[in-house]
């Protein structure tokens, strides 16, 4: 789509989007620039996730403008959005029987040259997918048989394989453990650099978040609240208004800045702003 | 980053060589089912002579060397036979392989969104009105009769009133369109009960149409039906990426380039389309549509490249072996034949494949 350094990738103003149920996003504005990468935050139900599929196209919002890669969204065909957005979605069921190389191919379907036969590029493209998120070892198995981190990592080269600029993720954390957790964002991480990504992802853990992203993004009541950045992190105030509990904010031996949630009930905690090693 | 070239070539899908053995295979053991059901019955017919008065009816090739009564038997009463059985197999099999994968559920058939129902319908009522009201329906045009104008147009009209009904603002959702093709098929049904109730003398008519039965087949109904299944079969194939897509749901399939709900509807109007066009030459016979597709997936995976194909030809395969069998064993009605064999080989492979994988 072309190339424009200065204008942002994505830009939305004033979008009202929803369900049938009613409401998630009231009067939202955004804008996303080329090669940023943003965590959003926020409780369940907050639009996280809605925001997401306006992003991605697959929501048509009810009022505002969206506009992606510097034109109206609405120019763009879905198949022409998906050679450049991709997603990762929450949860998927993996189609029985297919092995990973099988189902990362499909990432090729946007970029499809000819009515039957596959492209080298296409073959080249899940290579590079799979050697990316350190899978090639994974390509023969049947994704029936992967564990948890496995699938995640295959599922990322499905994403990858689209050859996205845009990669948009949805809890990609979920159901991992911690491990897993701490290297599925280090390699966002070098995935950025690397293939010059754009990523928004939505993600729970505060820490996580701020030491994942550019800019972490509060959605809150259907609309964002910038909740930190690398030069003006996220304050243990912004987080509390976030999720309605109460976050102390505290730096660790090593003088790294966590937040913590609060797990006792308020009145038997120490006050408020005294941060101090965690022991 | 891209320097780097993976040692081992990557298998992305079946490869040529392992899809062209699959149908192959199928392809010549669909040939050889189609001689031998030419070739047997109560007049005995050899191979080599039912093929000569095949090549000599089509291709004009070869000297007369069998008795007359011969090629009347081959071409007149077997042969259309076979060819409808190809085409129907073929089109339930197909239509099988793409409701199973639109509906996300390896349940569907080509009948569950209200088709046989409706097609049964049409045609019970085509074979009881003239007995009950004292009309004359125009005689058959070009042998094709009411019953099968009016299963066809049954079958279609059941299916466009479930996706109505079914169909909302934000799209239409499979699980709706499940449950109103149940109930539209309950109620459809309930007509063809109450007309078989009344049906007198036609009962054993509308017994053996609605157990199935390719006996009715004849060129006339072959050239119309044949051209909707084959059209249908073209516009599926080409969609074998969609129907990949939707593998990983529908959301993930639009987030790869599908218009979704557009896609839905031109695949359930095709399926059912081949599956009218085939219901309406020979009744409506159960599990081949069922079957062959899951089979297919259990054995080959679930590549749609490969699957929709496959399904075409090992459906011919299973039907027109079906039919001979039910031809030789006195006339039973094709539909209990397939049941019979599909029925304790399908359950087989679900054991075999739940020793394997579960």
């Amino acid at each position: 789509m072309g190339e424009r350094s200065s204008s942002p990738l994505a830009a939305l103003r004033g979008v009202v989007a929803g369900y049938r149920g009613g409401r998630v996003l009231d009067g939202l504005d955004f804008e996303l620039a080329a090669g940023e990468m943003v965590a959003l935050i926020g409780a369940n139900g907050s639009g996280k996730t809605t925001l997401l599929r306006v992003l991605a196209g697959t929501l048509q919002p009810e009022s505002g403008s969206v506009e992606l890669f510097g034109r109206p969204i609405g120019v763009w065909s879905r198949r022409q959005i998906a050679r450049h957005v991709a997603v990762l979605p929450q949860v998927t069921e993996l189609p029985a029987g297919m092995s990973v190389a099988e189902v990362v191919a499909l990432g090729r379907i946007p970029h499809a040259h000819s009515l039957f036969g596959a492209h080298p590029a296409d073959r080249e493209a899940v290579a590079a997918a799979l050697r990316d998120v350190d899978a090639d070892g994974l390509a023969d198995r049947l994704v029936t048989r992967l564990s948890g981190g496995e699938r995640q990592r295959a599922l990322l080269a499905l994403a990858l394989s689209q050859e996205p600029e845009l990669l948009l993720l949805d809890e990609p954390t979920l159901h991992l453990d911690l491990a897993h957790q701490l290297a599925l964002v280090a390699l966002l991480g070098q995935l950025r650099v690397r293939r010059r990504l754009t990523v928004v992802a939505v993600l729970h853990d505060l820490n996580l978040a701020t030491s994942f992203a550019d800019r972490a993004v509060l959605v809150r009541d259907g609309r964002l609240e910038t909740a930190g950045t690398r030069d003006a992190p996220m304050t243990a105030a912004a987080a509390a208004r976030a999720f309605g509990v109460p976050i102390e904010e505290a730096t660790t031996v090593a003088g790294r800045r966590v937040l913590v949630p609060v797990l006792e009930p308020p009145r038997a905690v120490e006050p408020s702003g005294a941060s101090g090693p965690i022991h | 980053m891209r320097a780097t070239v993976a040692a081992r070539p990557l298998v992305l899908g079946p490869s040529l060589g392992r899809g062209t053995l699959v149908i192959g295979v199928g392809a010549l053991l669909l040939a050889t089912i189609a001689v031998a059901a030419v070739a047997v019955g109560t007049t005995e017919v050899g191979p080599a002579d039912a093929v000569a008065i095949v090549a000599h009816r089509v291709l004009g090739i070869g000297s007369v060397t069998w008795p007359t009564s011969a090629e009347t038997i081959v071409w007149e009463l077997r042969l259309p036979r076979v060819v409808a059985g190809i085409i129907v197999g073929a089109g339930l099999a197909c239509a099988g392989a793409v409701f199973q994968a639109v509906l996300r559920n390896p349940m569907a058939d080509p009948y569950v969104i209200g088709t046989a129902a409706g097609a049964s319908l049409g045609a019970v009522t085509a074979l009881i009105l003239p007995g009950l009201l004292p009309i004359a329906i125009g005689g058959a045009w070009l042998g094709i009769g009411l019953v099968q104008l009016l299963a066809f147009a049954g079958g279609l009209g059941a299916v466009v009133v479930v996706y109505s009904i079914a169909r909302g603002h934000g799209g239409t959702p499979v699980v709706t369109l499940l449950l109103a093709g149940y109930a539209i098929s309950s109620l459809l049904a309930a007509g063809v009960a109450l007309l078989m109730f009344v049906s007198g003398d036609r009962l054993a008519a509308v017994v053996s149409w609605l157990l199935g039965s390719l006996a009715g087949a004849s060129w006339p109904r072959i050239a119309v039906a044949g051209p909707l299944i084959v059209v249908s079969f073209g516009l599926i194939l080409v969609r074998w990426r969609t129907l990949n897509a939707l593998l990983l749901g529908e959301s993930q399939a639009a987030h790869l380039g599908v218009d979704v709900e557009h896609e839905k509807r031109v695949l359930t109007a095709l399926a059912a389309l081949a599956t009218s066009a085939g219901v309406a030459i020979s009744g409506t016979i159960g599990f081949v549509g069922l079957v062959v597709p899951h089979l297919l997936r259990l054995a080959f995976g679930p590549d749609h490249r490969l699957l929709l194909p496959a399904s075409m030809v090992y459906g011919s395969a299973l039907l027109v072996a079906a039919d001979a069998a039910a031809r030789l064993a006195g006339g039973i009605p094709v539909g209990v034949v397939t049941a019979l064999i599909g029925a304790p080989f399908f359950l087989w492979l679900l054991r075999r494949s739940v020793a394997t994988h579960g």
